[in-house]
């Protein structure tokens, strides 16, 4: 592995996350550039948004949800799972393989940090996957 | 004028009729037909020759004559799903030419139930517009098209039924058209539920169709139990209720379950054959037809 | 409508590779509706290109146009200059409108970038379902306005074959047997007594049967 810096874009949630904190997070994580894009629900994001993260050379996309359950919009995080397996396909299909996007839920106890360590976890297996 | 077919001559006088099954190989030699006709040389009136029903095997018209040669009478099997109506009429001019004498019409497995199925889907007519088409030959002497037939043209037709397909109604609706449409003689799916089957003969002899067409219940020995789940989950026309299965399962090794799918086949006749209207058996020997001089045996027909 | 689905994005590469300049023309009728070839199908499947040519190392320079109507000469007109800049065109449209581009511009490669599938409605979110194939001369009055010649798969026209169920169709078995459905809609309208009938052999002439079809109207031919 080089250790090249990845670039990680993270689509959340506004009402899943307070800004203020996930940008901090975000700014604390090494030499990776994370870009944060705050939507009104997840159930907001679409295909495209999705794959114009990638296009535009995005190693990886997250989106970041609500708790099953817990979706202001009722089904917002449902349809961005939904929406998020489609891009995954896309980007199979594309050859760029499975794996450079993923859904993290939000965890109702330790909210921005969990989400942070899964973060790591998604970086770590681009890294392996892609050979950096 | 062409002669009056075995079958025919059995119906008109009322005897009790078996007919079996004979399922041709993927092959050209005719010995495996002659052999398989061996089996089927002694007790049936007369023997089904099954077409393609599970993808491309030597033909039912070739193999029906092969069995009139063996001195079995055929009866020539004809789906509407591969042919369209050209090709069908001209199948029967030239079967009823080979000394062919009768008929069954019937759709076909639909062919993504095959191992073809990728082939395109013919269906130009259904199984009561052919044998509607066969009692215009036969009665007119004229083809689809009005063009006359040249000489003499006769076949004696039959269809299927399916006891178990619901609601009955319906059911009925379709065997009321196939009788009208001249089917002289129908032949059901392999009957395994026998309360079913005693309610849907009741109703056809409440509606009169059986004294105006010979029903011929159709039975089928199960090798295993698996066979049978294999075969109700692919064709829903086949209706095997879950007691047959665990009666199966409950005999034990494979052996042991095959003697088992045999019993049930004997029991099976033995109470279809008290019902009022049934005409007779048909077994669905499903290409195994060495066990049909078992069956025949231990059934006492 | 006419509904349609995008080919695979491998498929799509192996018919363009050899183009560069690559035109992404959708159509905003029919497909658009099905979710398979309109403005934002444009979008998605020339962003996923995008990013397969990258892969690949295609070089492809993909524009994306969407039209309202692919089918029609005077809709097509509006996307001459986009056509003309390109070295090929991917069409979203149905067969009709790939056809209908490659008809008017004789020298321009025009690839189809759907599966065109069949005439339906959508049934459900997500759903869409057959309904019409066009026989060219329509029965459905005899059958409760639910087609057997489209719903069932041997499109008998007498009844329901052994294989059906009262909750499926043998060959489908994620669809209902349309005789199950036609049954009991005439029953319901009081006109069961249309299935006791036999119908006749259907004349498929007006319909593909007859070879590729055209209807003239002289009264606007002038």
């Amino acid at each position: 592995m080089t250790n090249k810096p990845l670039n990680i874009v993270l689509f959340y949630c506004a009402n899943a996350l307070d800004a203020a904190a996930l940008r901090k997070n975000a700014g604390e994580t090494g030499a990776d550039d994370i870009k944060t894009v705050s939507l009104p629900c997840s159930g907001k994001v679409n295909l495209l948004y999705l794959l114009k993260a990638v296009e535009k050379g995005a190693d990886g996309v997250v989106v970041i949800t609500c708790h099953h359950g817990d979706c202001k919009f009722l089904e917002g995080n449902l349809r961005a799972q939904k929406r998020v397996e489609a891009v995954d396909a896309l980007l199979f299909e594309s050859g760029l393989g499975r794996g450079h996007i993923r859904v993290i839920q939000k965890n109702t106890e330790n909210g921005v940090k969990h989400i942070f360590e899964e973060i790591e976890n998604f970086k770590n297996q681009i890294r392996v996957s892609s050979g950096r | 004028m062409p002669q009056i077919s075995k079958l025919e001559t059995m119906i008109t006088a009322g005897n009790f009729i078996i007919t079996a099954e004979f399922l041709p190989l993927p092959g050209a030699d005719s010995k495996a037909a002659e052999t398989a006709s061996g089996f089927l040389k002694d007790r049936p009136a007369a023997v089904n020759v099954a077409d393609n029903p599970h993808g491309p095997i030597l033909s039912s018209l070739a193999g029906s004559v092969i069995l009139e040669k063996s001195g079995i009478e055929p009866v020539y099997q004809i789906v509407t799903r591969d042919r369209n109506r050209i090709a069908l009429q001209s199948d029967l001019l030239g079967a009823a030419a080979l000394g062919i004498k009768n008929v069954l019409c019937l759709s076909g497995h639909h062919q993504t139930l095959t191992g073809s199925r990728q082939s395109a889907s013919v269906y130009d007519i259904d199984s009561i517009q052919l044998l509607a088409a066969v009692k215009q030959m036969n009665d007119d002497g004229v083809l689809l098209d009005g063009t006359k037939i040249a000489g003499d043209f006769k076949v004696l037709a039959g269809a299927v039924a399916t006891p178990d397909m619901k609601p009955l109604e319906l059911n009925m609706i379709r065997l009321t058209k196939k009788v009208a449409a001249g089917a002289r003689f129908i032949q059901t799916q392999a009957v395994f539920d026998l309360d079913a089957f005693a309610g849907w003969i009741k109703k056809a002899n409440q509606l009169g169709i059986t004294s105006k067409t010979a029903i011929l219940a159709g039975v089928m020995p199960l090798e295993s139990a698996a066979e049978a789940e294999s075969l109700r989950e692919k064709y829903t026309d086949l209706v095997i209720p879950d007691s047959v299965i665990d009666r199966l399962k409950a005999a034990g090794d494979a052996a042991a379950q095959a003697k088992e799918g045999m019993a049930i086949c004997i029991e099976t006749i033995k109470k279809i054959q008290s019902l009022d209207g049934v005409r007779g058996i048909h077994i669905l020997s499903g290409g195994k037809e060495h066990r049909v001089p078992e069956i025949v045996k231990a059934a006492g027909l | 409508m006419i509904v349609a689905e995008r080919k695979s994005i491998p498929d799509l590469v192996e018919i363009l590779q050899d183009h560069k300049k690559i035109l992404v023309l959708g159509c905003g009728t029919c497909v658009t509706v099905c979710l398979a070839g309109g403005e934002r199908e444009v979008s998605i499947i020339s962003s996923a290109l995008r990013i397969a040519s990258n892969i690949h190392g295609l070089d492809f320079e993909i524009e994306e146009l969407t039209i309202e109507r692919q089918c029609d000469n005077v809709f097509i007109e509006e996307a001459t200059d986009a056509i003309n800049r390109n070295d090929a065109v991917l069409s979203l449209g149905c067969g009709a409108g790939v056809q209908a581009l490659a008809e008017r511009y004789a020298k321009k490669p025009i690839y189809a970038g759907l599966d065109t599938a069949f005439i339906g409605i959508l049934e459900d979110r997500g759903i869409w379902a057959e309904k019409c194939a066009a026989c060219g001369a329509c029965v459905l009055h005899q059958y409760g306005g639910i087609c057997p010649i489209t719903r069932c798969a041997k499109q008998m026209l007498n009844g329901p074959c052994g294989g059906s169920r009262e909750d499926r169709c043998e060959v489908r078995p994620d669809r209902p047997c349309a005789w199950q459905l036609i049954y009991h809609r005439l029953k319901g309208i009081g006109q069961l007594e249309r299935l006791t009938e036999i119908a006749p052999p259907k004349n498929w002439e007006p319909g593909h049967g007859g070879g590729c079809r055209v209807i003239v109207r002289e009264d606007h031919r002038i």
